[in-house]
This record gives structure tokens, sequence and C-alpha cells, in this order.
């Protein structure tokens, strides 16, 4: 009898889950459905104010810049049509498209052009893209509906690339009035894809513009769908649950190059990972022990073992897939060597050195900062080791002025693919991703240099100088070029991977 | 009473198999952990990478991880860590809880509502999100690591005193301590706190095993010791991204953990029934 | 009864004060500041302080406090660093999948502990009743997260049987709900037994056995009810410890929970989530234990509301 009221507080609970769980919803809606399962979910579907991939990724599939890079990193128009720099290069003038109507039915105009760079550029509301722009634009001149004027406040030649940023999106007038502050969560541009929904964490829709001004999306909706971990993005991929997984882990890609169903893409980026040496503290001021640094990690290795060859050996200072890469002579990997340079340079074995990484940020960084570790004590140094929460990191970083940092791993991929912003953050004095407090006044008139040239020829010979020469100086333990790796069923295609560690979806289609 | 309750509970505890059982595991452990460098070959912090995610040979029984080293030496290695971590973090919560504990009880007052309110708010905290906090402010590290655990085991150490404290006080030789004019201290210290050793020896082993298993739950968040120490917790981590190309990396340091924590569970389960029988509840 | 809710409720208001302080000032020792956080390692030192401002970081921290605390009188609990959604809004979302897994875990706890429990009980020091006991302690000695690994690898990977979790359907919740309700239910297996024996051993069993009753009737009608009594406490302390559990489960299963809501808030360092989460967490894990006290006092008559 009793034994039966045990069973009945069992079936109760069981009940009780039941209608718990059963409060689900299902995602309907008919037509060709592409799940994109993604491994972090983005910010704000407002790129003006994020600095995240994720974020631009899935903005991209709503809006459209005046201007963008195709997949080979050349710069073709796309809500503009053609343009021009003034001759002494302190104005661009912008000839827009023109029938293109946002997916509130916002005309597209000069007018909404002026109104998002206003917003962009509006100390007040504090974006976090301001200072981008803020940088170089004066203000924004309608000339006429369907033609606009940017204003320099010095001779500037990259403002078409610069606009190409994924902050350089146009927003909908209307909407940024309707919205304010919560457009980021209702946003409206030009795209061929509209905004549906967005479940937090979960996942975000779109779908179709059915009115879209150039060549229509083939399929009718997107699901981004959130999925942290890479064992079930890969689950998902096959079992047909999503039809694209961003990343996927490197131990995964050969199992799934063998199967039937799925496929991986592998993509060079433009993205280095770097182990920076702050050269104002001893020894590291002398070149001859940053080389000798170099002589010493065993890089092939690291790509092959630890990388799984999903990434390539570091071959310049600048990332591959930028504008004006060279490729230098490795430093092939020796540890006699490194250790009669450090014996020339005077450092004395078991000197202590300490060396900063995250954990997961960038591709198995840790793992490789371990390797690094090992390599450098094979050759004498004492390396400590510590690994940094990231937001800790990025803030013990900030904390320059002391400088008490010694080795420490970072990556960086510039935004505009251009060998400009690839190398002046990292190697101008002063400048703000340069944290090994980097100062040498050939590498800073190089820099300059080939920021004020107009020649294209005269830019290319300035930046292979200046790659050479930061090669042999060596600021950084080179490591490695990050490679993209997308999983994707074999139903789809028409997805772009974009070396600016970007996925476009306006192209994509599914086979039944 | 002190005196004769040790033989018969040694009686008592030996007849327990299950006690005698944890006791064996807990002797391995400790062994493992004392004896590492005997009893591997293998330095397990230096990488190998041509042996990068070996699967288990004769040589590796356990395999190698993705830097190449050998899984076992890391287990074995990782013993003293876990182990330092399980008793100095009791260590620390012991100290804080009996101090905390016995003033609470002792004096009552506002001194208990104060102390204990204050634990109170500690234990609404979701347990494991204290540990988080406490070593997310501290920074990732051994020492942090213990700190917090251990500051996060106080509130459970406070009210057990506490409670023993209270059931002994109002006892005839602590009022004679009393009416020959000892200290408080002195009173608390030589003649209270001896009589309510035996719930507290028996939190504390259980605790130990706590301590080991929140710590890995806290290195698989990243929050442990610095590589390359061998922490199980953090092994387990590091395998996850390997789970399907080379599960070997995540399964063994999990069985490591579970066993450790198993003998101090017995262990612990053991000295209940033997020192006191009438606790029997967790 | 009325007022004696009353009371309790009105009980938990300083406890939950005392918790918004103390998650407050927690997270700002938590060395790394949220601005830097949000806009990653390629924004320049004044854009980190130019979003500070807009976050209204640069002020003091009293002032910080009482903004949050009018906030939350008027149950607004700000806006999200990282999103800019409104906090409410975020935890809408995945607060009902972390009382799903919780629910799970529960029905796991009492369908598995409950009956081994009483079995044992019923044959103390039984090859049965060793076995299963130390299966128990097995059970609570095992790393939640590792199991979540061992069964992802065996239902999901290898078999293709059930989901790894992240998703929507009962069938998401299967796994992580085992994984999380197991150490649970060896706890309640544990307590059910020695509850049980407790009670056999006493006087009025005694009697009911001296009286010739059969034994199956007394261990179900005298014993298993008084035996339920501590069963009971017990089954709602641990609802509130899994809902603390949750925060390794749902990072282990990669689920849209508030546990590992929280974990990712605190990595982005962003305030006004992890303070709502928190601050959510607590008053569920309270409330819990406040239905138990309830529920304890309606199954034990000699309990009174006072």
């Amino acid at each position: 009898m009793t034994r039966n009221r045990a069973l009945a507080l069992i079936l109760i609970l069981a009940l009780a889950l039941i209608s718990v769980l059963s409060g689900c919803s299902g995602s309907g809606g008919g037509g060709k459905k592409i799940t994109f399962a993604l491994s972090v979910e983005p910010k704000k579907l407002d790129s003006q104010d994020v600095t995240d991939n994720p974020s631009y990724m899935v903005n991209a599939m709503m809006y459209e810049n005046l201007v963008t890079y195709n997949e080979k990193m050349e710069l073709v128009p796309q809500l503009a049509t053609k343009w021009e720099g003034a001759k002494d290069g302190m104005s661009w003038t912008f000839t827009l498209r023109q029938g293109v109507k946002f997916h509130d039915g916002t005309p597209f105009n000069a007018n909404a052009v002026k109104v998002s760079f206003d917003r962009i550029l509006n100390p007040d509301l504090k974006l976090a893209r301001y200072s981008l722009y803020n940088a170089f634009i004066k203000s924004v001149e309608v000339v006429n509906d369907y033609t606009v004027k940017f204003n320099m406040k010095f001779p500037f030649g990259a403002l078409p690339q610069n606009l190409a940023h994924p902050a350089g999106i146009i927003h909908s007038p209307a909407a940024l009035q309707k919205y304010g502050k919560d457009i980021a969560r209702n946003p409206v541009g030009t795209g061929p894809y509209k905004f549906k929904e967005w479940v937090s964490g979960d996942h975000i829709t779109v779908v179709k513009n059915t009115s879209y001004w150039g060549e229509k999306a083939k399929v009718d909706q997107i699901v981004v769908k959130v999925v942290p971990d890479a064992n079930s993005r890969v689950n998902m991929l096959e079992t047909g649950e999503a039809d694209v997984a961003y990343p996927v882990n490197a131990s995964d890609v050969a199992r799934l190059q063998k199967s039937d169903k799925v496929g991986v893409i592998v993509k060079p980026s433009n993205r280095i990972v770097y182990l920076g040496i702050n050269v104002t503290q001893k020894p590291f001021d002398n070149p001859k022990v940053r080389q000798a640094m170099n002589y010493a990690v065993n890089k092939k290795a690291i790509v092959d073992k630890i990388l799984l060859n999903l990434g390539e050996e570091q071959l310049s200072p600048l990332g591959p897939n930028n504008w004006g890469y060279v490729a230098q002579k490795p430093y092939e990997y020796n540890p006699d060597k490194a250790k009669q340079l450090l014996q020339e340079a005077g450092v004395k074995p078991g000197t202590k050195v300490t060396l900063w990484t995250p954990d997961g940020r960038y591709l198995m960084d840790r793992q490789v900062s371990e390797a690094v570790q090992a390599d450098l004590q094979a050759v004498g140094f004492q390396v400590e080791f510590k690994k940094w929460e990231w937001t800790t990191y990025l803030t013990e970083l900030d904390k320059l002025a002391k400088g008490n940092h010694q080795l420490f791993l970072l990556g960086w991929a510039p935004s505009t693919g251009d060998a400009d912003w690839g190398l002046r953050p990292l190697f101008q004095t002063g400048e703000t991703n340069n944290y090994a407090l980097y100062s040498n006044k050939t590498a800073d008139d190089l820099i300059k240099k080939g920021m004020s040239a107009t020649d294209e020829k005269e830019r290319l010979q300035t930046y292979a100088d200046l790659q050479k020469f930061l090669w042999e100086d060596a600021p950084m333990i080179f490591l490695y070029s990050v490679k993209q790796t997308v999983g994707v069923s074999k139903k789809v295609t028409g997805l772009v991977v974009h070396p600016l560690e970007m996925l476009y979806f306006d192209k994509i289609d599914k086979t039944k | 009473m002190v005196q004769n309750l040790v033989p018969s509970s040694l009686r008592r505890f030996a007849k327990n198999r299950k006690a005698v059982v944890g006791v064996a595991m807990v002797v391995l452990y400790v062994a493992v952990a004392l004896l590492a460098p005997a009893l591997t070959p293998y330095n397990p912090t230096k990488p190998d990478l041509n042996l990068a995610l070996q699967a288990p040979t004769l040589g590796h029984p356990l395999g190698n991880d993705e830097l190449g080293r050998d899984i076992l030496a890391r287990i074995i290695y990782g013993a003293r860590i876990s182990l330092m971590v399980g008793l100095v973090g009791t260590g620390i919560a012991l100290v804080g809880g009996v101090i905390l504990g016995s003033l609470s009880g002792y004096f009552g007052g506002w001194v208990d509502t104060v102390i204990m309110r204050a634990m109170d708010i500690m234990l609404a905290f979701p347990s494991f999100l204290l540990a988080l906090a406490i070593v997310s402010i501290l920074g990732a590290g051994l020492m942090n690591l213990m700190l917090a655990i251990g500051i996060f085991s106080i509130p459970s150490f406070s009210r057990v005193v506490r409670g023993s404290v209270l059931s002994v006080k109002n006892q005839d030789y602590v009022e004679a301590a009393r009416a020959v004019g000892l200290s408080d201290l002195r009173i608390l210290v030589a003649h209270i706190l001896p009589n309510c050793m035996a719930p507290i020896i028996v939190l504390a082993t259980m605790r130990v095993a706590t301590a080991i298993l929140t710590a890995s739950g806290l290195s698989f968040l990243g929050l442990g010791a610095q590589p390359p120490t061998p922490e199980w917790g953090a092994m387990l981590s590091n395998g996850r991204e390997y789970l399907r190309a080379a599960p070997h990396l995540a399964t063994f340091p999990g069985l490591a953990i579970m066993f450790g924590v198993l003998g101090f569970n017995l262990f612990g389960d053991g000295l209940r029934d033997a020192l006191d029988p009438r606790l029997k509840n967790r | 009864m009325t007022s004696y809710l009353l009371r309790r409720i009105l009980q938990l208001i300083p406890v939950l004060i005392g918790v918004s302080l103390v998650i407050f000032l927690l997270l700002r020792l938590i060395p790394g500041d949220p601005a830097r956080a949000f806009l990653g390692p390629d924004a320049t030192e004044q854009d980190v302080a130019m979003v500070r401002s807009r976050l209204g970081l640069d002020q003091p921290l009293v002032k910080q406090y009482a903004k949050f605390a009018w906030g939350l009188a008027r149950g607004d609990l700000g806006r999200s660093i990282r999103t800019d959604a409104r906090v409410t809004e975020e935890l809408k979302t995945r607060y009902p999948n972390t009382i799903k897994l919780t629910a799970m875990a529960a029905f796991f706890m009492v369908a598995i502990g409950l009956p081994v429990g009483i079995i044992s009980a019923t044959r103390p020091n039984s090859w049965l009743d060793n076995t299963t006991m130390v299966l128990a302690l097995g059970g609570v000695s095992v790393p939640v997260f590792w199991l979540g690994l061992m069964l992802i690898l065996l239902f999901s990977v290898k078999l293709h049987l059930l989901p790894s979790g992240g998703g929507d359907s009962i069938r998401h919740f299967i796994l992580p709900g085992l994984a999380l309700g197991l150490s649970s239910a060896a706890i309640l297996a544990r307590l059910t037994r020695s509850s049980m024996l407790e009670v056999v051993n006493q006087d009025y069993i005694r009697t009911a056995r001296a009286k010739g009753l059969m034994e199956k009737v007394v261990i179900n009608k005298h014993a298993l009810k008084n035996a339920l009594i501590p069963v009971v406490t017990i089954i709602g302390l641990e609802i509130g410890g899994l809902l603390a559990g949750a925060v390794l489960t749902e990072t282990v299963f990669a689920m849209n929970g508030l546990g590992r809501y929280i974990v990712l808030a605190i990595n982005e360092r962003d305030y006004p989530v992890v303070q709502g989460a928190v601050l959510l967490l607590s008053l569920s894990f309270v409330l819990v234990n406040m239905v138990v006290d309830v529920l304890y006092a309606l199954i034990d008559p000699r309990i009174r509301y006072r």
C-alpha cells in the first residue's frame, strides 16, 4: 500500500517533469532552412557598437556597406556604385545605388548614409567603433539624394578600405529613430536577409528578404544556433541537425574529411598568433637574444603535432592573405645555434623569464605556449608559466606602463586586410597594440612612408622592406598563422569562407 | 570519556569492511603521492610532441596527452596536487570553522548572531559559485585554489562546531572549570573542544573528499593550478577537446579523481560509524 | 499558515539584500575591466575609457550599488554589458532550461535513490545492501563533469542514442539530468536507508512486530511513512544543490541555462548579468528550502507553525 504511495510520488514527479519539459517550442516554418552552429553568441546585431566577429558575421546577413571586399580581398561596390577621391586626398565622393529599400521600407539614400555615419561619429553615444572613423573622418555631407561626400581630417587614401570594415554598415534611419538603444536587438538593414527573432543564448533567425535589390537569397531562412561545445557542433553536423558548424576541433578534421555526408572547409585566414617579447626588458633588448629564441622554438613540430596542420608557420611579421605580404626566410629549428647566440649575448643559463598565455582564445594557444616553454627551457632559460583568464589578461596588458611582462602570446588579424593595419598597431612607437613596447627609428620611418605613399608600387616596396627589417630585428617569436575550419554538410553549396575570419551566407544554397 | 572512546571505536572501525577498504584506498593514494618519482620514469611536465595524442601502449599504459606527455606519470604526480589541495583546503576550513564556530557557540548573543548570519549568507549562495567567485578574485593558481576551497567550506565547519560546543558547554565539568576561575579561552581550548572532536574529525574527512571534488571542478573551468602542473581536473578539461579522437585523455583523470574521493568518503563513513554511531546522515 | 508563510517570505528580504551586496562587491573584486572585455584586444585605451563611462563604471561604488538596489526594488536588473539587452530578458530564456534540468535531475534522484534506499534497508547488511551502498558512495564521488563527458562519449558519440545536450526537446535533457541527478540519487539512497533503519529500531515498530504483524506491513505501513520525513527534507536540500550543480553540468553539456550563463558572464565581467542571475539562483535556492520546511510541517504533525 505504501509502496504504492512511493510509486505515486515518483509518478507525480514524472508527470510534473513532463509538463515542465513539454513547454518547449519547436521551430517550424517551411522552405529551405540553413542551421548554422556557431560557437559564440553574437553580442549585438549592431556592427557599429561591437568588435567581435560572431556579431559581424550575423550582422552581415542583414546589413550592407557602401563598399566591400570580395573573397580575393578586392574592393567591390555594394551600396555605392562608384567612388572617387579628391586630388588633395581631403575628401571622397560616393555615388549611391538607386532603388534600394531597407527592410522596413525606408528608401536608401544619401541621408541614410549621413545618419548612420553621424551616429557612429557622435561622441555622446560612445559607440564601440567610434574611434575607428573619428580618427580620419571630419564630416559627411549630402550632395544630392544619391551622392555623398566624406570630408577627411587630413589627406587619407585608405577611406574605401575602411568603409568596407564591418562597422561601416548603413542603418535604416527610421529604425534608428524608432528603436533607439534597442536597435541592436531590432536590426534593420538592406541586406539579403531580414531579422526575425533572437532568443538569447539559443538562436537568431533571419529570413529571406524578398525585395532585395541584388541577387536574392536561395534559402528561406537561416537559424544561427549558439553551440559552444565543439563536440556538440560536430554531432549536430553529422546527424543533420546543423548544416554549417564553425569552428571545428582540429582533432575532428581528419575524421570528418573521410565522411560522405559532411566535409570540412579549411581556409587560411589573415591572423597570426605570435609570442610577443617586451623589448624594453633585459636581456630582450638585444636582437641576438630575440633571434636565438626564434631558433630555439620548433615551429614545425608545433604546426604538425599541436595544430594538426590547421595552421602554417609564420613567415613574416605580417599575416598571410594581407595586401603587401612577403614571406621571409624561416628561422630554422636549431637549438645549438640558439645556445650559441645566447652565449654571445651574454645570457647565462638559468635566466628566469615569464611567459604569459591565454587559454582557449586562439587555436591551441595554451598548448602551444607549453611547447614553447619546453623549447626555451631546452636552450637554458628558466620559464615561469602563467596562464591568464582572458579579461584579466587584457586588463593586465593594458597596464603596460609598468612593463613587468616579458613574453606574451597574442593574435593579430588586421580587419582591413592591409599591410598598414597589419603592422602599424604592433610595431609603431606608442601604438595601441604594441605590447612589445617596440620603438625603432627605421621601422617607424618605414611605417610612416607606407602610410602616406600614394603609389602602389612604392607602398609595396616599402612594406617589403619593413617586413624584412622586422623579421631580422625579431621583436616577437614568430609562431603561426591560423587556418579556419568550417564543417559543412555535403548538401550545402555557396558558403563563402573569407580570409578575414568571416563566413558569408548570401549565396548559400542547400539541395534536398 | 575521551580515553575509552578510542579503543571501542577502533574495534568498531576495524570490523567495518567498507571503512577498511577506504583506509586502504587513502593509504594507496597517499603512497602514490609521496613516492611519485619512484613510480614512473617519465617527466610529467616535459612535452614530447612526437608522442602527441598517442593511444595507450605498453610503454605508456594510459597513453599520452596532447603534448605527448605520459598520462600515467601525470596522474601519479597529480595525486600530490590533489592531495595537497584536499588537505590544505580542508585545513584552512577547519581552522576558520573551529574559531568561528566555537566563538559563536561559546559566547552566544550578538557574536553568535553576527557570525551565523554571515554564514547564512554564504550558504544562500550556490556553494560552487562561491568557490568560483573567490578563485576568480584571487586568480588561477594552486595557492588561491586551496584558499578558495578553504573559505567555501568554512560555513559547514562552523555550524557543526557551534552545535557541538552548544551541547557541551553547559555540562558539569565545564561549569566546574568556570567555577575554578579558568579563562574563557582556556575552557574552550582545554575542556570544550576536545569533547567536540568526533563530529569534527568525521566532517573533516568527508570534506577532504568534497574539497578534491570541488577543486577538480574549478580546474575543469580553468581556475586551477598553472600549466604544466599535472592536475586531474585540468587534464580532464584539456581532454575534452579530443573527446572523439583520443578519449583516453579525459577518461583516466576522471577515474583518478573518483578513486581519491571515494577513498576519503569510505574512510569518513567508517569513522562516523565508529566514532559516533548516532551521526548517521551526511 | 498564511502568517507563517508571510513571515518566512519577509525573512528572505534581509538574506537577499545580503546576497545582492556580497555579489556586487565580489564581482568588483575580480580583476579585469568589463569595458576591455567588451571591446577586446584591438581597442585603444581611449575607447576603453569611453565605454567605461558609458557603462557608468567610472562612478563611485556606492553610487553604482545604489543604482543597482534602486533598480532591484522596481524589478529592473539593468542591461547586460555584453549585449545591451535587459537582464530580465536575458534571464527569461535561460532560467527555464535550468529549471528543466533540475526537474529532470530531481526525477532521476527520486526514481533511483528512493527505491534503492528502501530495498537496501529491508535487507540490512546483506550482500545486496553492501554492494548498493558502496555503489552509492561511488556515485557521490564521481565528478559530475566527468560523468557528463563519459555519458556523452557513450550515448552520444559511440551509440548515437541521445543528443549531447544544448537543445529544446526532452531528449536533450536526459543525459545532463542523469549526470547531475546521479550523485544526489546516491545521497538520497543512503539517507533513505539509514532513516528507515533508524525507524525500524524504534519502539513502536518493535511493538508492531511483537503484535505479530507481517514484516511487509510493518515496513510499508509504519516504517516507510515515518522514514519519509527526513527523506523529504533531503530531497528539498538536494534540489537546492542541483540548482548549484547546474553550473558544471550546463558547461559540460553546453546548455543554455543560468549556470553556464553565470560562468560566461563572470568571464566577460558582465556585472549586471552576474548580479541578476546569482540573485535569481539564490532566490530559487532559498525558496526551495522554504517549500521544504512547509512540506516538512505538513508531513510531520508534531511541527506547528508558530
